[in-house]
């Protein structure tokens, strides 16, 4: 079952797992990135 | 249905019900009724912002198009994680630091009290009409498959909603949303493995993807460029880019979702989540469409799978002799790809290039004559109903599922559709009441009311927008042309009003006139390309956007003395 959190934090706290939001922010963007080429490859292999 | 589908059914609806009611207990203020008192975790505010993007007929629609047109709509999210992306960096703090409750309140915040109105009419008078349609666009398909009386699967349907969502709130609505989303993935993991078990036991799972890729049916991906063609990656990256923004930075529906995160990390986490994790799921969905058209080359499929308008054209004196006639050319049709299917599995068994290509070349023809007959078909169908819809993608997956599955997991899998249904109902009406009671109500009509006033009244805008999402959902049959009307000036708008709110994040020195007047012309622009070009519906949103921090920005050179607000 899900937990709530107390609402106690403030807007400047760190991002889990890397030290800036600019890590998860690349993170993202390069997941974006994969999954078209990862398509791609789907498509071209399966055709 | 059978008994047990129709416990699986109740059970889970039952379920959802309780669980809303107990679990949105106990809100005594604004904050705690419509933003869950800001305390929600990551993955609850993620699984929200899913259920609610995620209705019924994303789950119903999204099968039946890769079975008719291949995986190529997965591009119309590409643009979802840039857009996750842009709002965690500019909007989740900004609305985080002011404490909204909804988005229309920065607005006025920093422009003044008539943008905030009209933004916010804006989204009642669109949100308050899709609330209905949501409602309806399944129980019809119910009620064409499955016999059941479509007004009561509306009062059904909208009344379970109107109880946890009134009573309980967001917390009820975002909670109800985490396990709405655990029986939709569950459900539709269930559906997949059954279509691959339900394969011709000889064929395996990488040559039933192999004859879906030889099909066309796996065109995830399409690199060229063109103005006009609704899905490539380009109009998905930058036309959904602009979609996205605006459904998740400016509408309510999405906004409140996100503005429950208990922190600026736990809303940018859910953000960000879901920009990593629904374009595989979308995929998913659509895959699972590719393998019910791999299913149905081996098997005869339905010449048309409404099968409501089937049954008509059959009863019809004037028709039933034509269409019987196509009927018994379809199947035969279909015998000759059946046959073809088996040769193309075979071929690719032998690994010979040039039979493989003979194979293909063949299925190909066999698809091509068994299409042209199906389309033959749906003339007779239009002859005979003129009003009858000639798509019947919504259909498809449904139909497979009730005549191929077994029970049990044809009640799983109805609920899933339902919950999802309902996710998107209480996510809207959750978002009408709120920007009803605090843009309007509260800052125009009340401001000295107390607590429980406010929530009180909550609660009834909360019924109010429910019964009126009902009765719109009874007669959407009737309102035809309207609804489409009111749909396109739904997405004509969008470009603009996210055009407003990215004046406000970027460009700090234009104020309200200049931005107002200037998402006016910008308006002018997009119907413009409406009416007079044959410009695809995605770009509307980048040319309303852009438009309106163009015009924006030339207008503040006249209106440089008003004066800016700073938020």
């Amino acid at each position: 079952m899900p937990e709530e959190k107390d609402n106690q934090s403030t807007p400047e706290e760190k991002p889990p797992l890397f030290q800036t939001w600019n890590g998860w922010y690349t993170l993202v963007l390069v997941n974006l990135v994969a999954m078209i080429l990862l398509f791609y490859l789907f498509m071209v292999y399966f055709q | 249905m059978h008994l047990l589908d129709w416990i699986v059914l109740s059970a889970s609806l039952l379920f959802i019900v309780l669980y809303g009611v107990w679990k949105g207990r106990g809100s005594t203020n604004l904050t705690g009724y419509f933003l869950a008192n800001r305390s929600l975790r990551w993955y609850t505010v993620l699984l929200s912002i899913m259920a609610t993007q995620a209705s019924a007929i994303t789950f119903l629609s999204a099968p039946g198009q890769a079975y008719v047109d291949g995986m190529r709509f997965v591009q119309f999210y590409f643009g979802l994680p840039i857009g996750m992306v842009i709002l965690s960096i500019t909007a989740i703090p900004i609305y985080h630091k002011l404490k909204v409750h909804t988005a229309y309140e920065y607005l006025e915040r920093r422009f003044d009290l008539k943008t905030r109105t009209l933004a916010s009419l804006l989204f009642l008078a669109g949100r308050g009409l899709a609330a209905g349609l949501t409602i309806y666009a399944p129980a019809i398909i119910f009620s064409n498959l499955l016999g059941w009386d479509i007004h009561l699967t509306n009062i059904l349907v909208g009344g379970l909603v109107i109880i946890y969502t009134a009573i309980g709130g967001t917390k009820a609505v975002n909670w109800t949303h985490f396990y709405q989303m655990v029986i939709i993935m569950f459900g539709m993991a269930a559906a997949f493995v059954m279509i691959i078990v339900s394969l011709p036991g000889d064929v395996t799972f990488i040559e039933a993807t192999h004859l879906a890729g030889k099909l066309g049916r796996l065109n995830a991906i399409d690199f060229n460029f063109d103005w006009n063609s609704k899905y490539n990656v380009w109009s998905g990256i930058l036309g959904g880019m602009f979609l996205q923004l605006s459904y998740f930075g400016t509408d309510q529906s999405q906004v409140q979702r996100y503005l429950t995160g208990s922190s600026v990390t736990e809303s940018r986490m859910g953000l960000l989540m879901n920009g990593m994790v629904k374009i595989p799921m979308q995929f998913f969905i659509l895959y699972i469409g590719a393998m019910v058209f791999v299913f149905y080359l081996f098997e005869t499929p339905p010449i048309f799978f409404n099968s409501a308008e089937v049954k008509n054209v059959q009863e019809s004196r004037l028709h039933q002799g034509q269409f019987r006639i196509l009927e018994s050319r379809y199947k035969q049709a279909i015998e000759q790809r059946k046959l073809r299917a088996r040769q193309m599995v075979l071929a690719m068994r032998s690994e010979d290039p040039t039979n493989i290509a003979a194979a293909r070349k063949h299925l190909d023809a066999a698809h091509r004559q068994a299409e042209r007959i199906r389309q033959d078909a749906i003339g007779v169908l239009k002859k005979n109903n003129p009003d009858v819809n000639p798509q019947d993608t919504n259909y498809i997956f449904l139909s497979y599922v009730t005549k191929t599955l077994p029970i049990g997991l044809v009640g799983l899998i109805i609920a899933a559709i339902v919950a999802a249904s309902m996710s998107s109902t209480a996510g809207e009406l959750n978002a009408l009441a709120s920007t009803t009671i605090v843009d309007i109500y509260q800052r125009m009509i009340r401001k000295d009311g107390t607590d429980g006033h406010y929530v009180n009244v909550s609660k009834l805008a909360t019924v109010a927008w429910g019964i009126y999402a009902i009765i719109l959902a009874e007669y959407a049959s009737r309102l035809g042309s309207l609804i489409e009307a009111v749909n396109v000036l739904g997405s004509l708008t969008y470009g603009p009003i996210l055009g407003i709110f990215m004046v406000g994040f970027f460009l700090k020195k234009i104020g309200s006139n200049a931005t107002f007047f200037g998402a006016f012309l910008a308006q002018l622009v997009v119907v413009y390309c409406f009416f007079y070009t044959d410009i695809a519906f995605l770009w509307y949103n980048p040319i309303g956007c852009l438009g309106v921090m163009f015009f924006a920005f030339i207008l503040s050179i006249f209106f440089k003395f008003e004066p800016v607000k700073e938020v």
